[in-house]
């Protein structure tokens, strides 16, 4: 059964409609990310499950029941803060022990629990100390702790992770995802950054000015965004976009702009209903870009005017024309500023979008959209 | 050496100094030599020729004047009356008026109109309050269905009474400014993590507000009690610290002693005690608080 | 839901009562003042008690200011309370005045220079903890032998010296609010340090020295004790007026009503234009709302 099943909520703030009509499911033991630049909505929506926020209109179910008018904390549902919010005038035990007390857990059953969490985090030796003198990586795992001692059904994160430095980050994120299958805990995670959603969650559901962009698991979100905003967020470096058109000379069938062009003539068959010479935005990812030998004749290409080594990659920007073509190279080639290059697009990889719409163009399925 | 005395910190403050010597340093000495003595102005000699006595003035004071002994003892007792009721109405206040709602700063402006009245009128319309024909037995009756006319002002315990409340009425909106600004200091997030894990508006109080307001109690205990061991105005109009002696505070017994009875050098004794007890109280006290005061 | 809903709106009539008896609570000893000071004679003391004059008159204050007038109506015959207003008033202004200067300048130099490093300043602070009384009495013996009893001088010391721990701390607060990068500016830039002060923090500070003025002024007006014991007919204070008003004219309430509602408007008027400042002087600085 679903956990959560988010049914057309809606949230207003007098004027500013932050949450547009929101349709969302998480399954059980599923970890969901919500993922989209600041002021996409997913806080809001993230508080309107935790219950800090009352829908404008639509429902809630949590476990199946409508929880629409439940209040915070009666909800079967933990939340952990973005700055972790703990009790600083507390000891760490005292934090984890927090909504056991609260719910008048005998003495030894609490001693017991906060044992174990403790045990499972690595809190046990600073248990007794007061929570002010805690450094961030540790202050997160009591904010972590305080919430899975409750068991409850649902675990909402508010970008846990965004406090820390980045390699305690990359760390923390093998650990979040170890717990999250150990104890098979449903979480909601909110983030902006697209590689932590991308490597921990089972879904991820992609907002942008609170409306649902793209839900789906993070492979078909990167090789399958279905529309411009999904696959100019996900990804980086970002993906290279070219505005064209689509035109037959002959037998071929070509996307072509003063730059750049590409054969498409695979996908005549997709293409068919496509009006003489449809505008469309022509989509490629800088690592299938593939420089290529073969003068100016031969296809498009420029020169490269900038360099970026990333280490096992180095990202490569060509002049062509009009446009800057990124792609990525080994650092073996050792292209050097001021090279002539031809770039050619694989045709497998290139993604099409409606210039109207920002839709994608299907060329796998048989029809578009 | 003369460099440092005259360089400009130093002269800055030198007239405060000055004052402060002239006032109360050197006061203070000659307060400590009357303890020792003997004098009343009817000796007829000058105060500088009065005959030293040693220690007979403390002996009598302190095992020998029970009336000196019960104004510390009633002092105190209405310390602790007036802090823990001040204490209690001030956060309930904070607690009640929190928020922002219609006509708040208005009604908050009214709230705080006690403080800035001056006590002697704060008694003289306390006395009018509680006379025995006054609204105050008027209202008990009404609640009680039974004619109600104390007397209060001449009933030995119940004296206390108009007293004490009259503090309590002057001073705790203060104590609610206070509290009212410290319960915004509460971080609104851990109020919403204790919310988001099951806590009910009361545990959160106790558990989350109460603690992290703790220095803040403290300071305020701290401030009133510097005022109410001092309190006099009050005593004088409503009752002269009567009937018979049942209201004498420390201050109202060393008036009546000083200023009444002239007898001089033996209040001076009493001061002496007073003062020491209070320069203990204040190392005890202002030692811990310093650093809440002085941080920079 | 009906449930939760209904829970509500008691709540919020629960809550709404209780703000409304508070308000009645602190009402009450003030109107009761203001109720009283209109009443004529016979309605002063009476059973039930009167909770709106019958018969408003203005007569306890016209004898306030004009007691010859009344004198044959009620029988007695007191002194006018112009003399008194007109003490308290003097006093008042000049020992702020005094006390403000002083206390500023050193509050500057604890600010600046952390004179006296922690003892000095606490030791000030610790003034406020002395009893008034246990000083009073040696400084009458003292002022007498100095001819300064019943005298402008000897009180407006008294209460300059005593609000010194509001002045200084006050300031201190206010002083310390002022980056002291402005001045060290000013100083490169060829002031010395007493032009840096007055030119640059001083002016910065103007609002402290306002609230802070009124401040003390009002707790100048409003003390009875020093000026009860210090003054004899030259220079009594409103206050002294006020208690011997109780002494002399025995039960005259309503006089002493109109009295009282009189004297108290200077400190609520100032009490309430600086009301922002209230927490900060009577915490000494150390909440800054």
């Amino acid at each position: 059964m679903d956990k959560v099943v988010l049914e057309k909520i809606r949230k207003e703030f007098g004027k500013l409609v932050a949450v547009k009509g929101l349709d969302l499911e998480v399954r059980e033991g599923e970890f969901m990310s919500l993922l989209g630049p600041s002021g996409c909505g997913k806080t809001t929506t993230l508080n309107m499950i935790m219950g800090y926020e009352k829908p404008t209109s639509g429902k809630v179910h949590l476990d199946g029941r409508l929880v629409n008018d439940l209040p915070v904390g009666r909800r079967d549902v933990g939340m952990v803060f973005q700055d972790y919010a703990i009790f600083l005038h507390m000891t760490v035990f005292q934090n984890l022990a927090f909504g056991l007390k609260v719910r008048k857990t005998p003495e030894d059953r609490i001693r017991e629990e906060v044992k174990r969490m403790a045990e499972i985090l690595d809190l046990t030796r600073i248990l007794e100390e007061p929570a002010a003198g805690l450094n961030m990586s540790e202050l997160q795992r009591v904010a972590i702790g305080r919430s899975m001692i409750l068991k409850t059904t649902l675990l909402l994160l508010d970008e846990p992770l965004s406090n820390l430095d980045a390699d305690l980050r990359a760390n923390m994120r093998g650990e979040l995802k170890k717990f999250q299958l150990e104890l098979g805990q449903t979480m909601v995670y909110v983030t902006h950054d697209q590689v932590e959603a991308m490597s921990l969650s089972d879904r991820i559901a992609v907002m942008d000015f609170g409306e649902l962009q793209q839900y789906d698991t993070p492979y078909m979100i990167y090789n399958r965004p279905v529309n411009l905003f999904v696959a100019g967020f996900i990804g980086s470096p970002q993906m290279n976009f070219f505005k064209g058109e689509i035109r037959s000379t002959g037998d071929r069938l070509l996307f072509e702009n003063p730059s750049v062009n590409c054969d498409l003539s695979p996908f005549r068959a997709q293409l068919e209903g496509l009006p003489a010479a449809k505008e469309v935005t022509l989509g490629i990812r800088p690592e299938h870009v593939d420089l290529v030998a073969g003068g100016a004749e031969e296809g498009p290409g420029g020169m490269v005017c900038e360099l970026e080594p990333l280490g096992s990659d180095v990202v490569t920007v060509l002049e062509c024309g009009q446009e800057k073509v990124v792609a990525m190279t080994k650092p073996e080639a050792a292209y050097q500023l001021g090279h002539h290059s031809r770039v050619r697009f694989d045709p497998e990889k290139v993604h099409l979008f409606d210039n109207d719409s920002g839709l994608r163009i299907d060329l796998q399925a048989g029809n578009q959209r | 050496m003369w460099k440092k005395l005259t360089s400009l910190p130093i002269l800055m403050v030198a007239p405060v100094q000055l004052l402060i010597w002239f006032m109360v340093i050197f006061p203070t000495v000659v307060l400590v030599w009357l303890a020792f003595c003997y004098w009343t102005p009817q000796t007829g000699k000058s105060w500088w020729h009065a005959e030293w006595t040693w220690f007979s003035n403390f002996y009598q004071l302190l095992f020998d004047d029970p009336r000196f002994l019960w104004s510390i003892i009633r002092t105190i007792i209405i310390f602790f009356i007036c802090i823990s009721v001040e204490l209690v109405a001030g956060m309930i206040m904070a607690l009640l008026f929190q928020g922002s709602f219609f006509g708040k700063k208005a009604l908050v402006s009214i709230l705080i109109a006690p403080m800035m009245i001056i006590p002697l009128v704060i008694g003289q319309s306390f006395y009018m309050l509680f006379l025995a024909k006054g609204p105050v037995n008027q209202v008990i009756s009404w609640l009680t269905f039974h004619k109600f006319q104390l007397d209060w002002l001449s009933h030995p315990i119940w004296a206390m009474a108009p007293i004490i409340l009259g503090e309590i009425w002057n001073w705790t909106p203060l104590v609610f400014l206070i509290f009212m600004s410290g319960l915004t200091t509460v971080p609104q997030n851990q109020i919403r993590a204790a919310q988001g894990l099951g806590a009910s508006p009361v545990q959160i109080f106790f558990r989350i507000s109460l603690p992290i307001l703790k220095p803040l109690i403290l300071l305020v205990v701290v401030i009133r009690g510097m005022e109410i061991f001092k309190i006099f105005d009050l005593v004088y109009v409503l009752t002269r610290g009567g009937p018979g002696n049942a209201t004498e505070t420390i201050t109202m017994y060393m008036y009546n002693q000083g200023i009444e009875f002239m007898r001089v050098s033996y209040v001076a004794a009493s001061s002496f005690i007073i003062l020491a007890l209070v320069v203990i109280g204040a190392v005890r006290v202002l030692k811990p608080l310093q650093y809440q005061l002085l941080e920079d | 839901m009906t449930e939760s809903a209904n829970a509500r709106v008691w709540k919020k009539a629960g809550i709404l009562a209780l703000r409304v008896l508070v308000f009645l609570v602190t009402a009450l000893p003030i109107y009761w003042m203001i109720n009283t000071s209109f009443k004529p004679d016979p309605e002063w003391v009476t059973f039930p008690p009167i909770w709106f004059p019958h018969d408003l008159t203005t007569d306890n204050y016209l004898m306030l200011f004009n007691p010859k007038a009344l004198a044959e109506v009620m029988h007695i015959s007191t002194e006018s309370a112009w003399p008194s207003f007109f003490n308290s008033t003097v006093i008042s202004v000049l020992a702020t005045a005094l006390c403000m200067v002083i206390g500023t300048m050193c509050a500057y130099s604890i600010s600046r220079f952390r004179v006296g490093g922690n003892f000095f300043p606490m030791s000030i602070l610790a003034l406020r903890m002395f009893p008034p009384i246990a000083v009073a009495l040696p400084v009458l013996v003292l002022f007498s032998s100095l001819h300064l009893r019943d005298t402008y001088l000897g009180m407006i010391l008294a209460y300059a010296c005593f609000n010194l721990p509001f002045s200084v701390w006050m300031m201190k607060s206010f002083i310390d609010d002022v980056p002291r990068e402005l001045e060290e500016a000013a100083i490169i830039d060829g002031m010395t340090q007493i032009e840096a002060m007055l030119k640059v923090t001083i002016p910065l500070v103007k609002a402290g020295v306002a609230a802070t003025s009124l401040f003390i002024f009002i707790l100048c007006w409003s003390e009875f004790l020093f000026a009860f014991i210090l003054t004899d007919t030259e220079v009594a204070t409103i206050t002294v007026r006020l208690a011997r008003y109780t002494t002399d004219t025995g039960e005259m309430y309503g006089a002493r009503a109109a009295l009282g509602v009189i004297a108290t408007i200077p400190p609520v008027v100032i009490g309430y234009l600086i009301q922002n400042y209230l927490v900060r002087g009577l915490t000494f600085g150390a909440i800054k709302r």
